[in-house]
């Protein structure tokens, strides 16, 4: 029951001391401080540091009236400067309205250099011939005509029954 | 909120009003107003003179080009200027990771021995500030943000979770541990620390 006593004490103390707590918490542990040793010595050990620190710290970093003035020139001289200049560095607005307009700079390259990409593909695509196309092509002479009539053009499948086509020679290609 | 509270909020903003009218004095009361102790703010928590410096610039810098955007009935201008000092502070913190502390020039700012004060009381006055900037280093910034902003600037809770961005009580626990934590970490040189601090000025 004690140590529950000074742990409930140890936690509000702080606000005990600054006044913040609210009045049944506030009554509840000046009652233990009253009631428990430990609980009254955290209280006196906090309120001694806390003053300390209440006075002390506040005069810690105090600047001196030269150095203050210095920032103020600089800073005289920061607002005088064009905004245009500070625009990534301060107006939030200006800074997203820029971010966006460049983002949509951006996306349109990025669009401009896919587009032929994407053309060229289905162009590609298109002009693949997936119709059935016969894999020789072979001349077929008539053995009762003459030999210097033109020459019939005819597609064979392979596989397919029939007398065997005569096979006309054609000269290697020139590379 | 007290009726003098409330009469210098009403007298800060009329201040506002008039910088946003083309006032420049109004610029220049609000700096004279606000710079020492925002000052001391960005330094206890940076502890480094020249980081303060520029911290303390860019902040009157962005609050002076958005003033227009300051809501007084949302927060009042101290804590808004704390907010953006904090959150610039911050920035620092990240960017350095590691703080180093100027104690030459802080001991030059911050300990100017009287004329007449003997080399061994300044060499405890020295010992004294060194014993404090390091114990205030050793807390995280979190914790070193909420104590000086309740010790440092006598601020209360409910704007110390304001201007940090936190839950009350998550400001209130904070403000315990880092009291606990320099407590404990000012306990070997002695608590007798802080008297000769106040001593000097």
């Amino acid at each position: 029951m004690f140590r529950f006593k000074y742990r409930y004490c140890k936690v509000h103390m702080a606000r005990y001391l600054s006044g913040d707590l609210a009045d049944p918490v506030r009554r509840r542990v000046a009652r233990y401080i009253d009631e428990n040793e430990d609980c009254y010595r955290e209280y006196m050990r906090h309120r001694e540091f806390a003053q300390k620190l209440e006075r002390s710290l506040p005069t810690f970093g105090r600047p001196n009236s030269q150095r203050l003035n210095e920032v103020w020139s600089a800073l005289q001289a920061d607002l005088q400067t064009p905004r245009a200049q500070s625009v990534w560095y301060s107006d939030f607005s200006s800074r997203s309205s820029m971010q966006f307009s460049y983002g949509l700079a951006v996306l349109a390259i990025a669009i401009a250099l896919m587009l032929p990409l994407v053309l060229g593909y289905h162009s590609s695509l298109l002009s693949i011939n997936f119709a059935r196309v016969p894999h020789y092509a072979v001349v077929v002479r008539p053995p009762a005509q003459d030999l210097s009539s033109a020459p019939l053009f005819a597609t064979v499948e392979p596989g397919s029954s029939g007398p065997a086509p005569l096979l006309q020679s054609t000269p290697s290609p020139r590379i | 909120m007290t009726d003098n509270r409330l009469a210098m909020r009403q007298e800060i903003d009329a201040i506002v009003s008039r910088a946003l009218n083309g006032d420049q004095n109004g610029y220049a009361e609000l700096y004279d107003r606000f710079a020492a102790s925002l000052y001391r703010l960005c330094y206890s928590l940076l502890l480094n003179e020249q980081d303060a410096e520029d911290i303390l610039q860019e902040s009157f810098l962005y609050a002076f080009k958005n003033l227009q955007r300051f809501d007084s009935r949302k927060a009042s201008l101290k804590t808004w200027l704390y907010t953006i000092a904090i959150s610039r502070c911050r920035n620092t913190y990240r960017r350095k990771r590691f703080i180093t502390v100027d104690i030459t020039q802080w001991l030059g700012l911050e300990l100017k021995a009287p004329p007449a004060e003997a080399p061994e009381a300044a060499a405890i006055r020295r010992d004294a500030s060194e014993s404090i900037s390091n114990a205030l280093q050793d807390l995280s910034p979190r914790l070193r943000e909420a104590i000086v902003l309740r010790y440092g600037q006598g601020m209360t809770y409910r704007e110390i979770s304001e201007v940090m961005g936190c839950p009350q009580k998550t400001a209130e626990s904070r403000v315990r541990l880092g009291h606990e934590r320099l407590r404990k970490a000012l306990q070997p040189v002695g608590l007798g620390l802080l008297e000769e601090m106040l001593r000097v000025h």
